[in-house]
């Protein structure tokens, strides 16, 4: 067991400070800088051996062995994201993925008491493009707990609805009081119009109390099929492994899941001003950006460190095993959204807001129009290539990169590819990338609300 | 304290002659025999020097990232007089202290790494999580600052910065705040008894010259240990540690931390200046020199305090809806401690008290049924492994462990097979020996303390 009885205090502060000392560079403050990596890109710069099959009826199964650990970790993405959602039914993703975990599939034991039972754990995240279940597991409950998962994912249990509609309305109350995620949310509803990505993540109480067990099944009936949906192994995963799961999820229908509208693009600058009950204001100031198998992807990411990242492209998203943030500073890269953005999160604690806010609108100008030092641009290629190194360690990060990784042009060597690709951005791509998606802003403002707002 | 442990690695020092390295499975079995050759397969490789510095290098090659680490054994609060928060000045200056003009914090923020500093009652840990390919470098200077602390004025102040800052927001965490003060109402004295954050007056009279005298006393190889897990180059890492041995110097015993006379009537804080309820339960357990029955209560932990799954958990958090709700056996050299806190807007401190302690005596009122015991601990193993899983975890646990004296009983020190010292003694296991544990450590009456809801309280202390 973890025996530590002392944590370090949490590490908003490091962000906070990083955010601001790359801002300061960004402005033209020099700052130290290392010298060069001691060695270049080699085998050090590569996860474990991957491979991928796609079943006939469009089905990725991904898999990474790590023979060493004796635990498997399962990813699997459904293309039932909430940018799917139909736009007035905002929630049902939610719903759906609350009802699939809350399914009885062992007599009366539902899918979470089931997987909880062995000393597993299941979960869901809500991206974008999918919902993602993550199932982890000993090697020996493998084939029972995911044909678990995958009879549940096809035949959510509805009559838990009104319970779970219950939950979902109380977690859309509780985000919406949370600054943080209402300036998110403001965010997304000026980017993303027309979308289901445009809605909270649980919806509003408005539309989820219109949902009915009608929409939660043509919402799982357009949402499981075989294209877009993608299984990652990692793990303790054998041949026998990926056999199974082939087996497992080959009757899923071969047609494609109905495409994601397009929203709207941002062509002029917008400000959104929301109040809640709390101390100090908040600020979101939101970009375009490249998406994720986007020539420009390693480019943004470089820029992001440059920024000062604030956290990972799921810092923000609804995972049913975390609780909701609450406090977030620096830049966010929504690279799994269509399109991306870039949003940096200002405010909270930070006592100088208006000085954080004229630093960060310097530092873009600067991005967009003046060479950079070599020094600083090296040292942003490498917190980069830490960043994202760093933020997949773990077997449920790992299935996911590996899962993005599988649904990419490039295949699973996509995973690969990144570091080699951040390592090669130049001064002049930076400044091109800025230039055309660095303009436009969303600034999404929380102000403290007086009496009786 | 374990004596026997300490006295092995003082034997070695005197076997030390030479600068060469000798490799075997276990810290233990390296202490017997100057000599050894590679023995069972442990996933491993622990290595010493003759200087009497550890070394235990594994390769764990999901992710390209590495663990870098250096734990120290040593008092939080320092060798003769308490002075809290004195071994967490000396890391944080040793992060900061600039050699050929950078320092360890901006080395690793340069290079894309993350550094961390975490101290607790009898260690500190100094560590690094790097991209594989840039571990060699900054395991060079992790070692070289770490091994030969060489600190100035400078480092030592924005060590003091960083230190204020931390004690400042440590008291806005209600969990870390009651730990602190139960096991200050638990242990009268001794390195236990002190918040490894210190408090503001102390801090204020610590000098570099303090800090300095504890890093000469506290830093020497037989009490440290260099830990690399990940994408990591083993022979690699020998050469690089070995390049930066220090010279051997007598290792300092840990004060003993005794445990103090209290009743279960509750502690009532009166020095948080958090707005929310709040409750600590501890009782002291065994040491870890007892490894079945520390493993016993590592069963029991898990069986009642797991955040989702747990007995006691599940009542908890039942009764007091978004109550922080957590507990875990602390292996220490001698006691143990098992212990409990919740928290929250909700949280009746006096009822809550009463909600555990009720539950507590319904769980162990009797042995477990063998299935129920079963399908427990194959969930315990499970979360473990589950908790285990990244090179930082697998590091974490390796350095703990030596720093308790119990190198080979790390869970870590396993393989998939599941072949180690800890995992052995998870089998070993019955319902009837975990219900002879719990009886006798889990139904004493526990040290209480809690944090009052209402308004804000801003002096005295426990």
């Amino acid at each position: 067991m973890n025996n530590k009885v002392a944590a370090s205090p949490p590490s908003r502060l490091a962000f906070s400070v990083f955010a601001a000392l790359a801002v300061a560079v960004l402005i033209g403050t020099r700052a130290a800088s290392a010298a060069a990596p001691a060695s270049t890109p080699s085998a050090q710069m590569t996860f474990g051996t991957a491979t991928q099959v796609r079943l006939r009826n469009g089905v990725i199964v991904a898999s990474q062995p790590a023979s060493y650990l004796p635990i498997v970790g399962i990813q699997v993405f459904v293309p039932a994201g909430l940018a799917q959602q139909p736009a007035n039914k905002g929630g049902v993703a939610g719903l759906t993925a609350a009802l699939v975990l809350h399914t009885p599939v062992d007599g009366k034991m539902t899918l979470l008491q089931t997987v909880a039972a062995s000393g597993g754990s299941i979960s869901y995240t809500l991206d974008p493009a999918d919902t993602r279940y993550y199932l982890e597991c000993s090697p020996e409950a493998f084939s029972r707990l995911l044909h678990a998962l995958r009879v549940a994912l096809t035949h959510p249990d509805l009559s838990q609805l009104a319970t779970q509609r219950a939950a979902a309305l109380a977690r859309a109350d509780a985000l919406t009081r949370n600054p943080l995620e209402a300036a998110y949310a403001m965010v997304r509803q000026v980017r993303y119009r027309g979308t289901g990505f445009a809605q909270p993540d649980h919806g509003s109480s408005l539309s989820l109390s219109t949902l009915s067990a009608g929409d939660v099944n043509a919402f799982v009936a357009s949402s499981m099929r075989g294209n877009g949906t993608i299984v990652a192994l990692e793990g303790a995963v054998t041949q026998a492994m990926v056999d199974g799961t082939s087996q497992e999820f080959q009757g899923l229908p071969s047609s494609s899941p109905a495409p994601v509208p397009t929203p709207a693009g941002v062509g002029r600058q917008h400000q959104v001003i929301a109040h809640r009950d709390i101390a100090a204001p908040w600020v979101a100031i939101a970009y375009a950006a490249p998406t994720q198998y986007s020539p420009d992807f390693a480019t943004m990411l470089v820029i992001e460190a440059m920024l000062g990242s604030g956290g990972d492209v799921h810092a923000l998203n609804y995972e049913s095993d975390e609780l909701t943030p609450t406090d977030f500073v620096g830049a966010y890269y929504q690279y799994e959204a269509t399109p991306g953005s870039m949003i940096v999160f200002l405010g909270g604690e930070d006592q100088n807001l208006d000085q954080s806010v004229r630093d960060l609108t310097l530092g873009i100008a600067r991005l967009r129009g003046a060479a950079l030092q070599s020094s600083f641009i090296d040292e942003a290629k490498k917190k980069a290539v830490g960043d994202y190194y760093l933020s997949v360690t773990r077997l449920d990060d790992l299935g996911w990169l590996l899962g993005r990784a599988a649904a990419s042009p490039e295949g699973v060597a996509f995973e690969n590819n990144v570091p080699q690709r951040i390592m090669s951005v130049t001064g002049g791509d930076i400044q091109r990338v800025a230039r055309r998606y660095l303009q436009n802003e969303t600034i999404a403002i929380v102000l403290p609300q007086s009496a009786g707002q | 304290m374990n004596p026997r442990r300490i006295g092995a690695r003082q034997g070695l020092l005197a076997l030390a002659a030479t600068c060469s390295l000798f490799v075997c499975a276990s810290t233990a079995r390296a202490q017997d025999a100057a000599s050894s050759a590679p023995a069972m397969a442990s996933p491993e490789t622990t290595t010493q020097l003759n200087d009497g510095l550890t070394l235990v290098t594994r390769k764990a090659t999901a992710s390209p990232t590495a663990a870098l680490e250096v734990w120290i054994k040593c008092p939080s609060s320092g060798y003769g007089a308490p002075r809290p928060g004195l071994a967490r000045l000396t890391a944080l200056a040793i992060v900061e202290q600039k050699s050929g003009g950078s320092s360890l914090r901006t080395d690793a923020r340069a290079a894309g790494a993350q550094v961390a500093v975490s101290v607790y009652h009898e260690s500190t840990e100094i560590a690094i999580l790097a991209p594989s390919y840039v571990s060699g470098s900054l395991l060079d200077k992790l070692v070289r600052e770490s091994l030969h602390p060489q600190l100035d004025q400078k480092a030592f102040d924005a060590a003091r910065q960083r230190l204020a800052a931390q004690q400042v927001a440590s008291l806005d965490m209600p969990d870390e705040v009651l730990r602190d003060s139960l096991f200050a109402r638990i242990f009268a004295s001794g390195p236990l008894h002190d918040s490894s954050y210190g408090d503001p007056r102390t801090l204020t009279g610590l000098t570099l010259a303090d800090v300095t005298s504890f890093a000469t006393r506290a830093y020497v190889p037989a009490d440290e240990i260099v830990v690399a897990v990940g994408g990591v180059d083993v022979s690699d890492v020998a050469a690089r540690t070995q390049a930066a041995a220090p010279a051997a110097a007598p290792a300092v015993a840990i004060p003993e931390s005794s445990v103090a006379s209290y009743t279960d009537a509750p502690l009532s804080l009166t020095r948080s200046s958090i707005d929310v309820g709040g409750v600590a339960l501890g009782w002291p357990g065994p040491p870890i020199a007892d490894e079945r029955a520390a493993t016993a209560m590592d069963f029991l932990s898990d069986y009642l305090t797991h955040p989702t799954e747990g007995v006691l958990s599940k009542i908890v958090n039942a009764a007091a809806s978004g109550a922080d709700f957590s507990g875990q056996f602390v292996t220490l050299r001698n006691p143990g401690v098992f212990y409990v806190t919740a928290s929250g807007d909700k949280v009746d401190p006096t009822i809550t008290v009463g909600i555990i302690r009720d539950a507590m005596r319904d769980a162990l009122r009797k042995p477990l049924s063998d299935e129920e015991f079963a399908r427990a601990r194959t969930a315990y193993v499970n979360h473990l492994l589950g908790s285990m899983q990244t090179a930082q975890s697998l590091a974490d646990n390796y350095g703990w462990y030596f720093s308790q004296g119990a190198l080979p009983y790390s869970p870590s020190s396993t393989d998939a097979a599941l072949s180690g010292q800890y995992f052995t003694a998870v089998q070993s296991l019955t319902p009837q020996y975990v219900y002879s544990i719990a009886s006798r450590y889990l139904q004493a009456k526990p040290a209480v303390v809690i944090l009052p809801r209402g308004p804000i309280h801003v002096s005295g202390g426990p």
